[in-house]
């Protein structure tokens, strides 16, 4: 602390904040690039690793990979202007994760025995059917580019608020996705492994120091902060559902079924789910997935952080940017600040990094690669995915710098999308009887009526997440068409039952 | 693998787990009061689930880890 107080003498807070933020990039670069020379140069190592990873590795993809932007800015911003509607975050995380505790050692077990690297592989194999490989691709890369198009913003957003507007959001996302882009399409999924685990823990003690300190600060303590929140007539905030986007008070239906859809969707986020073909062994995999609470319990300090923003700081418009906002009023020491910057510049890129790569490397193997009529030779392949890498990239930046929407609600839109596929991978292992027919029927079916829902919202009959009827209409045809044509072929059953 | 009755159990738990943190068990805790640590009764609620959660998972593994020992 004398160290950065003795050179804010001297240096301008700003450039020391700058020169954190980038000593940081510098450490993610390299520990994304270095595992580069130790994976083989094969599409088997820069998607799945080689299944080399460890637990700890896994714990930190796992982890790190889902507490994103999403976590670090949009959590604080709903506890902000929203209050108890932000439990909602980690209510779904709970129970959206059990069914990775089954889905993964299977699918880790057929990835071994039959080299499958992708969640649509597998699913185009039990059901028999390209069609669905390329459908599953271009539904993956269809939610991923908004998932990504949201890490860039939240980048974008932390260095343009500490820097004082210096930095406008465009260099700032774009800086930090270069340095994603570099490690990504060097190394792969081990890239992304090793610099997600450098980041998680970096992003953890962040959260926690502050989660504590601001509270601490502002009102002496968390109790007292509650308390000053009630005392400044804001109970509803505290109660839960807690409050709608508007300010009126959310539903119980809209807050349960927020829940519902984000848990059914957790487990089957395709660049969640293929991290199962990466793992070293079924028993890694599993107790990745055991800890994950241990990451779960680390959106509590993030909650902290926007609650202890609502009385100190009223009337910040963008909620999202609550926590730079808050970071810049406090006129703590430079260093500190930049440290906190570069923990939210961690969650930004430890979900960024998976996402691009996991929607390059579906792009590649399950849409092109099913669509050419030569199959693809594994160079030609490790090639177009590292092309699809900067492609999806630049698109998802030029979505980051021109739209204007909340992080959250667009992360929502996407869970409806993904959640559709949970019944098919569900049938997939363990329902013998589901077919092709009905695995494209339901696809196609509770993706197309979560759609006429998101975008037509008065359409609803009752005010529930537009997930919801999707997976209603997703389970009725997957097991009504399943059960009027034909079972499938008996070595398919055997494979995979 | 199959569902051993520990495994069932396992499972129950973590079903009422989700219905705790939804409607209509988590209106039971919806309140700001009383505190309980510090936190409104709402977020100790689900402070509390997430740890109920880890538990069951951690049964569910070593309950695993037993029978996978166990087996030739």
């Amino acid at each position: 602390m004398t160290f950065a107080l003795s050179m804010t003498t001297s240096t301008s807070p700003s450039t020391i904040i700058l020169g954190i933020v980038a000593i940081y990039l510098l450490i993610s670069l390299l520990t994304g690039v270095l595992p580069s020379f130790k994976t083989s140069k094969s599409v088997g190592g820069f998607v799945a690793g080689d299944r080399s990873m460890n637990t700890l590795l896994l714990y930190f993809v796992v982890g790190a990979s889902i507490f994103s932007s999403f976590a670090f800015l949009g959590g604080p911003g709903w506890a902000y202007s929203r209050g108890a509607a932000s439990f909602y975050i980690i209510a779904y995380g709970v129970i959206g994760i059990v069914p990775l505790y089954f889905f993964g050692p299977r699918a880790w077990r057929l990835g071994k025995e039959h080299g499958y690297v992708t969640q649509a592989e597998l699913l185009s194999d039990r059901f028999d059917s390209r069609f669905l490989s390329v459908l599953i691709a271009a539904l993956s890369v269809v939610v991923f580019i908004p998932y990504l198009t949201l890490q860039m913003i939240g980048a974008g957003y932390v260095l343009n608020v500490i820097s004082e507007g210096m930095i406008p959001e465009w260099i700032g996302a774009g800086v930090t996705y270069l340095v994603v882009l570099v490690y990504v399409f060097t190394s792969g999924v081990m890239g992304v492994g090793w610099s997600n685990a450098f980041q998680g823990m970096f992003m953890m003690i962040v959260a926690w120091a502050l989660g504590i300190y601001l509270p601490e600060t502002l009102y002496g303590g968390i109790g007292p902060m509650f308390e000053a929140i009630i005392d400044a007539g804001k109970e509803q905030m505290l109660q839960a559902p807690g409050l709608a986007a508007d300010g009126s008070p959310w539903t119980w239906g809209a807050f349960s079924s927020a829940v519902l859809v984000s848990a059914v969707g957790y487990s089957v986020w395709p660049h969640f789910f293929m991290r199962s073909f990466a793992a070293k062994s079924d028993r890694a995999m599993r107790l990745s997935v055991v800890l994950y609470p241990t990451f779960l319990i680390f959106l509590v300090p993030i909650l902290l952080i926007g609650f202890s923003a609502i009385v100190a700081f009223p009337g910040v418009e963008q909620a999202d940017t609550i926590l730079p906002y808050v970071l810049m009023q406090l006129e703590l020491p430079a260093v500190v600040v930049g440290l906190f910057c570069a923990g939210a510049l961690a969650a930004s890129m430890s979900s960024g990094d998976a996402i691009l790569h996991s929607a390059a490397s579906i792009a590649v193997c399950d849409g092109v690669g099913k669509v050419v009529r030569k199959p693809l030779d594994d160079r030609t392949q490790r090639f177009l995915i590292r092309i699809a890498v900067v492609l999806i990239g630049l698109i998802a930046y030029l979505f980051a710098v021109v739209i204007d929407v909340s992080i959250v609600a667009l992360l929502l839109g996407a869970y409806g999308g993904v959640a559709q596929l949970f019944p098919v991978v569900f049938a997939m292992f363990y329902w013998p009887r589901a077919n092709r027919a009905g695995a494209i029927a339901a696809l196609v079916g509770g993706v197309l009526v979560n759609t006429l829902f998101l975008m037509m919202p008065e359409l609803k009959p009752l005010p529930l997440h537009e997930g919801v009827y999707g997976l209603m209409v997703n389970v009725i045809l997957l097991v009504g068409v399943s059960l009027a044509t034909e079972p499938p072929r008996k070595e398919i059953i055997e494979r995979f039952h | 693998m199959t569902l051993t009755p520990t495994r069932k159990r396992i499972l129950f738990a973590v079903v009422l787990i989700g219905l705790a943190l939804t409607w209509p068990g988590y209106t039971l805790f919806a309140g700001a009061r009383p505190f309980i640590f510090g936190f409104p009764a709402s977020f100790a609620w689900l402070i509390a689930c997430v740890l109920a959660g880890f538990a069951a998972l951690v049964l569910l593994y070593q309950h695993d880890n037993k029978r996978k020992q166990a087996k030739p």
